[in-house]
């Protein structure tokens, strides 16, 4: 009522208009909702304040149902109005979705994706950006594009407890329905009863973070080692992907990492406790590293993963088998990409005495791109073990009756 | 000049009649009509199918044009529905009911459907409802049409409807906004308001029973409100409709309502300024209707929402020249 008094003494101020729309808005009043952002978007002047304001015309055309050709064309010149806001990208994409517009969605969710990094405004009903990477996904998939579609959706199911309710519910739904991407394997607690190689303190492991279980691996050869201790090459993200984020994490374990990613060594030092070097892994004096970081003489686990598998050889003969042991080493020759390490990166860890525990690891059918091996002092369970001449598939190679939708 | 404002500043006030979203779906109500019967006050509030987008700048126009009926697009029939509610005292709504119309109802044979703007008053001790039908020919032809309600507490029902022919030839294409004159005699509307044109209808017929000569103060002055018998004679709030068109074609409209004084003959007498109510180019009174010393106007609002506006007599008498 008050408000309804200030518009009557004050019919122009676009403030007062927006604050009346959106209150007969809430209300669920949208007729009488939309004639009051017309007004405000008539009297403002910030190209910002007509964006919010088209934005919510549109979004109360879109509540109402059935006006399909209102609702596009205000959320287009919205963006027109201010293309670096998210928030009409966000809901054409949704508005596109509900259609079945799947190359519209794909596209709007796309452009939203790389034209804004804004926050975005709540009062747009804008959930933030991970919505309109999820419509993105979902149209993705239908325009065929189904391994980014797995790709999207996994990204926003790794980053669930930060979404909406709402949004939960939709990604659990879709991951469970398109399964994970190609590329990832994870494992969560309520995969535990399936898991071939239980230790002690796996029923409490909530999820994993490697590729391809390198982490759950290398806790079960050691049969749920804590206050280990690693060196990792090639570490990249602290967590995505990351082989030693649940050791140090879970487990208690120090370590040091390298790479030389500078954003990724940044977000590292940011998000993890142990320390990453910034540097190229091939100029390193790992004597060096290990003594200044007060590594011990027994180090647990090793990790060569650097890009291409040709860096990755010529990283792991500059390691000082002499005067320090790994007792656990995953090795990435990308044989499925380039047959040229492999073979010599066997002969070179058979030569310092090294075992091949598990011969040409995959995350589906055909794409085995990496060895694990564990030195002889390690007392390895035989079903750790599997060095024939098929590539193994994580997923079977971890678990029983795991579903691999993705390996066939 | 911006009535509302005027009002406020003068001790009166305005209130929203705003329906419950689960009646209204969310679409605009309008043009409200209301009646005072002794000590009950009712009011009619039409309801659409539609939301108006009403860009006036024409800035950021509907892909249609500055000013478009959004209606489903799954059902291009632009339809209105009635209800009637009963106010407090205060104005607040004791209730409200739809008129349930299906005993009369008919297969729409054009786009717009239903009876609109309809006037709520009483003949005799019957209430009715008088507005624009154009749902019955294929063409869309208009005519008023009387519609007689029973309002109970299980429900209001439309028991009867009678189509009011123009006076002969009764060939015109639409007839509308006819305003009822309450002064309790035979039923007399206000047809026009330049040249002033007073009609009676009685046994199905309707014959021109005054016409006079109006003072030319705007081009086509046509009825709103109620014409409300007061001591001088009636008064009555009118409307004018200017209709321009967009650069590109499309239609574009601007409402403005004035008070207009009649002695006992229905002669105009005086007349205020143009006005709007709450300066928007599309409001629509009709109706009003006098409580003590104040009056009471109701009026859409951009054919979204509906209004009260109640202000002193007086500062109406004082706007009149």
């Amino acid at each position: 009522m008050n408000l309804i008094n200030e518009y009557i003494n004050d019919p122009t101020n676009p403030d007062i208009n927006f604050q009346l729309a959106y209150e007969y808005d809430t209300l669920g009043q949208l007729a009488s909702a939309t004639t009051h952002y017309l007004k405000a978007i008539d009297n403002y002047v910030e190209p910002v304040k007509v964006y919010e304001s088209l934005v919510r015309v549109a979004n109360c055309f879109n509540r109402v149902g059935d006006r399909s050709q209102t609702v596009t064309p205000i959320l287009k010149r919205a963006i027109s109005v201010a293309p670096d806001q998210p928030e009409a990208y966000y809901h054409l994409a949704r508005f596109y979705e509900a259609q079945r517009s799947w190359h519209d969605s794909y596209m709007i969710a796309s452009l939203g994706l790389s034209v804004t990094t804004l926050e975005g405004n709540k009062l747009l009903d804008y959930p933030g950006r991970y919505g309109l990477k999820f419509f993105k996904a979902v149209a993705a998939w239908w325009i065929g594009n189904t391994e980014e579609s797995r790709q999207l959706m996994f990204e926003l199911f790794l980053d669930i407890d930060n979404l909406s309710e709402e949004f939960k519910g939709y990604v659990l739904r879709n991951i469970n329905s398109i399964g994970y991407p190609e590329s990832y394997s994870a494992y969560f607690q309520d995969m535990h009863d399936r898991f071939k190689f239980k230790f002690e303190g796996s029923e409490n492991i909530k999820r994993n973070y490697s590729q391809v279980f390198q982490d759950l691996y290398i806790l079960a050869a050691l049969k749920g080692k804590r206050n280990g201790y690693y060196l990792e090459i090639g570490s990249n993200d602290p967590y995505r992907y990351n082989n030693t984020a649940l050791l140090e994490k879970q487990f208690g374990w120090k370590g040091v990492s390298v790479d030389l990613d500078f954003s990724s060594v940044q977000k590292f030092r940011k998000d993890r406790d142990n320390p990453v070097l910034h540097a190229n892994a091939l100029d390193l004096d790992y004597v060096q590293v290990l003594a200044s970081n007060n590594a011990p003489k027994t180090i647990d686990y090793l990790q060569v993963d650097c890009e291409p598998p040709q860096v990755s050889l010529q990283i792991l003969k500059k390691i000082p088998f002499d005067v320090v042991k790994f007792k656990i080493i995953t090795f990435e020759h990308d044989y499925y990409l380039d047959q040229s390490v492999r073979e010599e990166s066997r002969e070179f860890l058979r030569s310092k005495n090294y075992e091949l525990a598990v011969s040409d690891i995959a995350y589906s059918k055909g794409r085995n791109f990496e060895d694990w091996w564990v030195h002889p002092s390690v007392n390895l369970a035989s079903p750790l073990k599997d060095i024939n001449d098929t590539v193994k598939v994580a997923r079977e190679f971890m678990f029983y009756g795991i579903d691999n939708k993705n390996s066939s | 000049m911006n009535l509302a404002q005027l009002a406020l500043q003068h001790g009166g006030r305005v209130v929203p009649l705003m329906l419950p979203v689960e009646a209204t779906k969310s679409m605009g109500t309008m043009n409200p009509s209301i009646f005072i019967d002794g000590d009950r006050i009712l009011v009619n509030i039409r309801v659409l199918n539609y939301i108006l987008y009403h860009n006036e700048s024409q800035r950021y126009q509907h892909f249609y044009g500055p000013l478009q009926y959004i209606h489903p697009e799954s059902d291009k029939r632009l339809r209105t529905y009635n209800f009637i509610a009963e106010l407090n005292d205060d104005l607040t709504m004791k209730w409200f009911k739809p008129v349930d119309t299906r005993l009369l109802d008919k297969e729409p044979l054009w786009e717009f459907v239903g009876l609109e703007d309809a006037r709520l008053f009483k003949i005799g001790s019957d209430f009715v409802l008088c507005g624009v039908r154009r749902d019955t020919t294929p063409n869309g032809q208009g005519r008023m049409e009387l519609s007689r309600i029973v309002i109970t507490d299980s429900g209001i029902v439309e028991i009867g409807r009678e189509r009011i022919p123009a006076p002969e030839p009764n060939t015109s294409y639409c007839e509308k906004n006819w305003v009822p004159i309450l002064d309790g005699g035979p039923l007399r509307f206000l047809k026009w308001t330049s040249p002033t044109e007073i009609v009676e209808y009685s046994n199905k017929e309707t014959k021109t029973v005054m016409r006079h000569t109006a003072p030319t103060f705007a081009a086509d002055i046509r009825g709103s409100s109620q014409v409300l018998p007061v001591l001088e004679g009636f008064l009555a709030v009118t409307h004018e409709v200017y209709l321009y068109t967009s650069e590109l074609g499309s239609k574009n409209a601007t409402y403005r309502h004035r008070f207009i004084l009649f002695d006992k003959d229905m002669k105009v007498t005086k007349w205020s300024k143009a006005f709007s109510f709450m300066s928007a180019e599309v409001e629509f009174c009709a109706g009003a209707a006098i409580k003590g010393d104040n009056i009471i106007i109701s009026f859409g609002f951009q054919d979204n929402s509906a209004f009260l506006l109640e202000m002193p007599l007086t500062l109406v008498y004082n706007e009149l020249n």
